[in-house]
C-alpha cells in the first residue's frame, strides 16, 4: 500500500476509501455472479441479465481505478523507480515477453495437434466430414435457432468446434429466439425463404439457403455439401424387369438406399427405357440396375451399351439364378458372371451358408475402413486372365478360402462337390475403370453378383449401406464422399441399486470429509502434545 | 532449484501443521462429493465430465482463500524483508510459493481419486478422458492459483488480494459472454482468453496443444508479473 508517513496523514480518509473500494469489489462479484446464475434460469428477462452484467463491469472498473488511486505511490514507483535504467530495461523485457507469448499463442491456435482419447473417438469427425471441411473453398454462414439450455444447441456447438479445427470457412451463429427476438426478425427479413423452425441449421452460401435436417454430423455434413455443390447429380434406377423396388420398405426394397442417396444430395429417379424410347437420359450421373429378374430386351441392352460408350456410369447388380442379359455387356469388359451360388460354410450369417459374410477387403477407395458386409444369395464374378485393353479391373469383395461356387442349384445341400463346384475365394464385386478409346469415352463400372445386399433387410445393420453408397459415390466421381467409418456409441449407462446409491452418497458426502477432519485433528493433537 | 524447494517446503509445512489444509480439504471433499453424487445419480453415466465442469466453479471460489496470504502476509508482517535480504532471488521466492500452492492443489485432486474408484466399482468408465480431465482441472486450478499469487504480490492487504483474485478470475471466466457484444474478430480473441473453454476440451477427453499452450502462457505471464512486482517492492 502507501508509504508510512502518508498513512499517518490521511489515515481515516484512506481507511474509508479502502472500505468503499472493497464494498464495490464485492458488489461487482455479486452482480456478475448473479448475472451468470440468472442466465441459466429461463424466466429471467435477458435485459435484466444484461443490465446486471454491465453494472458489474462498471463496478469492476471503479474497483480497479479506485485501487489504483489508493496505491498511486506504488504505481508511481513502478513508472519512475529509483534505478531508472533498471526500470526502463525491466519495462522493455516485460513488453517483450508479453509480445513473445502473444505470438506463441497466435501460432498455437493455427498450428496444433489434437488427440481424441475417448474409447470410440466420440468427438472426432468422420474422415468424410474432415475431407469435405478441408476442401471448402467458399465461406459459408451457418445460422441456427436454438433455445438456451437446449442440449441440441450444445451438440451443434461441439460439432461446429470440430469443423472449426478443419476449416475457417464456416461461420456459425447460434440465435436464442427467446433472448434475441430482434435478431430472429432481422434474419427472416433478409432471408424470407427460410423455414421458421427451431433446431434447424440454415446454411447461406451467398446465393441460396440450404437447411440441414438435424444437428447430427451426418445431417450437417450433407447440408454443407449441398450448399457448396453447384451441379445436380442424378441417379436413375432401371425399371421394368422385376428389379428391386426403389421406394419399397420391405425386406428386399431399396427405400433406405434411396433415402441415403437423397441425403447425399443425389436426385433419385426411376428410368423406364420403354418410355424414353431406349435412351438413357443425358443428365444421368449413375444408372443402377438392381437385380433384374427378367431378361432385358435387345434394344434396351444396346441402349445401355451406348450409354457406357458415351461415358455413362453403370452400377450392375446381378441376381443369382437369373439371366438378365447384362452378363453379355459385362463380359466385353472382362467380367464374367458365373451361374452359381456362393456358399460359405464358415463365415456366414446365422448359419445360412448361402449368405456369406465378408470381413476383409482388397485395398480400394470403396472398401476402405468398411465394416463386414453380407451378400445373401450371391453369384460370383470371374475376371478375364488378361483384361481387355484400356480396362482396369479391381476385385472389391472376395469370399473366404473355404467358400465355393455351387453350380448345381437344384441340390439344396451345402456340401462342396469338387467335380462340379468352383473352389473359393470367389469375387463378389468388381470395379472397372475404362480408359478412352476410339469407340468410347472414359468411364467407370461397378458389378456386384448380388442385389439383395442393398435391400432394407441388410442396409443398416452391417457395412452394406456404406458399401452401396461408397460405390455410387465412386461411380459419380464424388470421391470426397467415400469412406464413412462406423461410429458406435456404446451405452455407458449405469444401473445403481438403492443400496449402492446410499453407500456412494454417504461415503462421498460424509465419510471422506469426516476422515479428512479426523486426520487434521490427529495432527493438531500430536503437535499440542509435543 | 534447491532454494525453490526450500521455500516450497516451508510453505507446505505451514499448510499441514495448521488445521487449514485439513479444513479446506474436508470442505472441498464435502462440496465435490455432493456434486459427484448428484451428477452421478442424475446422469447415470460412468464419466467425470460433469464433475470436472462443476469443480472449476469450486476452484474459482476457494482459490482466493488459498492464495491471498502467499505474499501479502509476508509484506504485512514485514517478513518479506527477511526473505528479500536472504540470498535468494525474487524468482525463487515466487516460484517456490507457487510450487507449494500447486502441490496443495494436487493434494486436493488426489483426495478426489475416490470418485473414479467408485465409478470403477459400479461401472466401466472410459479411463483416458478421466485422465485428461484431471489434467484439465489441474491446469485450470493452477491458472487460478497463478492469478491469486499475482494479486497477492500487489498488496499487503489480504482482503484486497482475495477480492482482486476473485474479480480477475471471474472476468476471465465471463469473457466469452461478452464476445457477442464486441464483434466477431475481437470476440474470438475474448473467447480464446477464457480459462474455462480450454478446460472443456480436456474434460471430454480431447487433448489439444492449443489448450496446453494457453494454460502454459497464462501461468507464465502471471508468475512473471508477480516476480516483477516483488522486484519493484525491493527497489522501494
Amino acid at each position: 500500500m502507501s508509504t508510512d508517513n502518508k498513512d499517518n496523514m490521511n489515515d481515516n480518509t484512506n481507511k474509508a476509501l479502502d472500505r468503499a473500494i472493497t464494498v464495490i469489489g464485492v458488489l461487482a462479484i455479486v452482480l456478475l455472479a448473479g448475472a451468470l446464475g440468472a442466465s441459466y434460469v429461463p424466466s429471467v428477462p435477458f435485459v435484466a441479465i444484461q443490465a446486471a452484467r454491465y453494472a458489474g463491469f462498471a463496478c469492476i472498473a471503479f474497483f480497479v481505478i479506485g485501487s489504483a488511486v489508493q496505491n498511486k505511490d506504488f504505481l508511481a514507483d513502478l513508472a519512475k523507480n529509483r534505478t531508472t535504467q533498471n526500470g526502463t530495461k525491466s519495462l522493455i523485457t516485460t513488453l517483450a515477453i508479453l509480445v513473445i507469448i502473444g505470438v506463441l499463442n497466435w501460432f498455437g491456435t493455427r498450428v496444433h495437434q489434437r488427440v481424441d482419447l475417448t474409447a470410440n473417438q466420440q468427438f472426432s469427425l468422420s474422415e468424410q466430414s474432415k475431407k469435405i471441411a478441408k476442401g471448402l473453398k467458399q465461406e459459408l454462414k451457418l445460422t441456427a435457432f436454438i433455445r438456451g439450455g437446449d442440449p441440441q444447441g450444445r451438440q451443434l456447438k461441439d460439432l461446429m468446434a470440430e469443423y472449426g479445427y478443419q476449416t475457417d470457412k464456416l461461420k456459425l451463429e447460434l440465435i436464442d429466439p427467446d433472448r434475441e427476438p430482434g435478431k430472429v426478425k432481422l434474419f427472416f427479413q433478409s432471408h424470407p425463404s427460410a423455414s421458421q423452425r427451431f433446431n434447424v441449421l440454415i446454411i447461406d452460401n451467398g446465393t441460396k439457403l440450404t437447411e440441414a435436417q438435424g444437428v447430427g454430423e451426418q445431417d450437417v455434413t450433407a447440408a454443407i455439401l449441398k450448399a457448396t455443390q453447384t451441379q445436380e447429380m442424378n441417379v436413375y434406377f432401371l425399371q421394368g424387369h422385376g428389379e428391386a423396388d426403389m421406394e419399397g420398405f420391405q425386406q428386399d426394397g431399396l427405400g433406405q438406399a434411396k433415402q441415403a442417396l437423397e441425403k447425399q444430395n443425389y436426385k433419385v429417379q426411376k428410368l423406364s427405357l420403354f418410355e424414353t424410347k431406349n435412351q438413357v437420359p443425358e443428365d444421368a450421373s449413375v444408372l443402377i440396375v438392381a437385380g433384374p429378374q427378367k431378361p432385358l430386351m435387345p434394344q434396351e441392352l444396346s441402349a445401355l451399351d451406348a450409354y457406357v460408350k458415351r461415358g455413362g456410369k453403370l452400377y450392375a447388380m446381378l441376381a443369382a439364378g437369373t439371366d438378365s442379359g447384362l452378363e453379355g455387356l459385362l463380359s466385353k469388359y472382362g467380367i464374367t458372371a458365373q451361374k452359381d451360388l456362393v456358399v460359405d460354410p464358415r463365415a456366414n450369417l446365422f448359419g445360412d451358408a448361402a449368405a456369406p459374410v465378408i470381413q476383409t477387403y482388397p485395398n480400394h477407395a470403396i472398401t476402405q475402413g468398411l465394416r463386414p458386409t453380407i451378400y445373401p444369395a450371391a453369384r460370383s464374378l470371374e475376371l478375364a486372365e488378361k483384361a481387355p485393353t484400356g480396362v482396369t479391373l479391381t476385385s472389391l469383395v472376395e469370399s473366404s478360402d473355404v467358400s465355393f461356387g455351387k453350380r448345381n442349384l437344384k441340390d439344396r445341400s451345402a456340401e462342396f462337390n469338387p467335380s462340379v463346384d468352383k473352389k473359393g475365394p470367389l469375387k463378389l464385386a468388381v470395379a472397372a475403370i475404362l480408359d478412352a478409346s476410339a469407340s468410347s469415352k472414359p468411364t467407370r463400372l461397378l458389378a456386384v453378383g448380388n442385389a439383395q445386399f442393398a435391400g432394407n433387410g441388410f442396409y443398416s445393420g452391417a457395412g452394406n449401406g456404406d458399401f452401396f453408397l461408397n460405390g455410387v459415390n465412386w461411380l459419380a466421381e464424388q470421391d470426397n464422399l467415400v469412406s464413412i467409418p462406423p461410429k458406435t456409441n456404446e451405452p455407458k449407462t449405469l444401473f445403481l441399486t438403492g443400496q449402492q446409491q446410499s453407500t456412494i452418497f454417504l461415503a462421498t458426502v460424509a465419510g471422506a470429509p469426516a476422515a479428512m477432519l479426523l486426520a487434521g485433528g490427529f495432527v493438531w493433537w500430536r503437535r499440542r502434545r509435543s | 532449484m534447491g532454494k525453490i524447494w526450500a521455500i516450497a517446503g516451508r510453505e507446505m509445512r505451514s499448510y499441514f501443521v495448521s488445521p487449514l489444509a485439513y479444513v479446506v480439504g474436508a470442505l472441498f471433499l464435502l462440496v465435490s462429493g455432493y456434486l459427484f453424487s448428484l451428477i452421478l445419480f442424475g446422469s447415470r453415466e460412468a464419466s467425470m465430465r460433469g464433475l470436472f465442469e462443476n469443480l472449476s466453479v469450486v476452484f474459482l471460489l476457494i482459490t482466493p482463500a488459498l492464495t491471498m496470504r502467499l505474499l501479502a502476509e509476508e509484506r504485512a508482517r514485514g517478513t518479506v524483508e527477511l526473505l528479500l535480504t536472504a540470498p535468494v532471488r525474487d524468482r525463487d521466492i515466487v516460484i517456490g510459493k507457487y510450487l507449494a500452492v500447486c502441490l496443495y492443489l494436487l493434494f486436493l485432486l488426489a483426495l478426489t481419486l475416490i470418485y473414479p474408484a467408485i465409478l470403477a466399482w459400479v461401472g466401466k468408465p472410459d479411463w483416458m478422458p478421466i485422465l485428461s480431465g484431471y489434467l484439465g482441472i489441474f491446469l485450470l486450478g493452477a491458472s487460478f492459483m497463478a492469478v491469486g499469487l499475482m494479486a497477492s504480490s500487489w498488496t499487503s492487504n489480504q482482503v484486497i488480494a482475495a477480492i482482486s483474485t476473485f474479480a480477475i478470475s471471474l472476468i476471465i471466466w465471463l469473457l466469452p459472454a461478452s464476445s457477442s457484444v464486441v464483434g466477431q474478430q475481437f470476440g474470438s480473441v475474448l473467447e480464446y482468453l477464457s480459462v474455462l473453454s480450454h478446460q472443456q476440451n480436456l474434460g471430454r477427453g480431447i487433448i489439444d496443444t492449443t489448450d496446453l499452450v494457453f494454460y502454459g502462457s497464462f501461468i507464465v505471464i502471471c508468475l512473471f508479473l508477480s516476480i516483477r512486482s516483488v522486484e519493484v517492492y525491493r527497489w522501494r
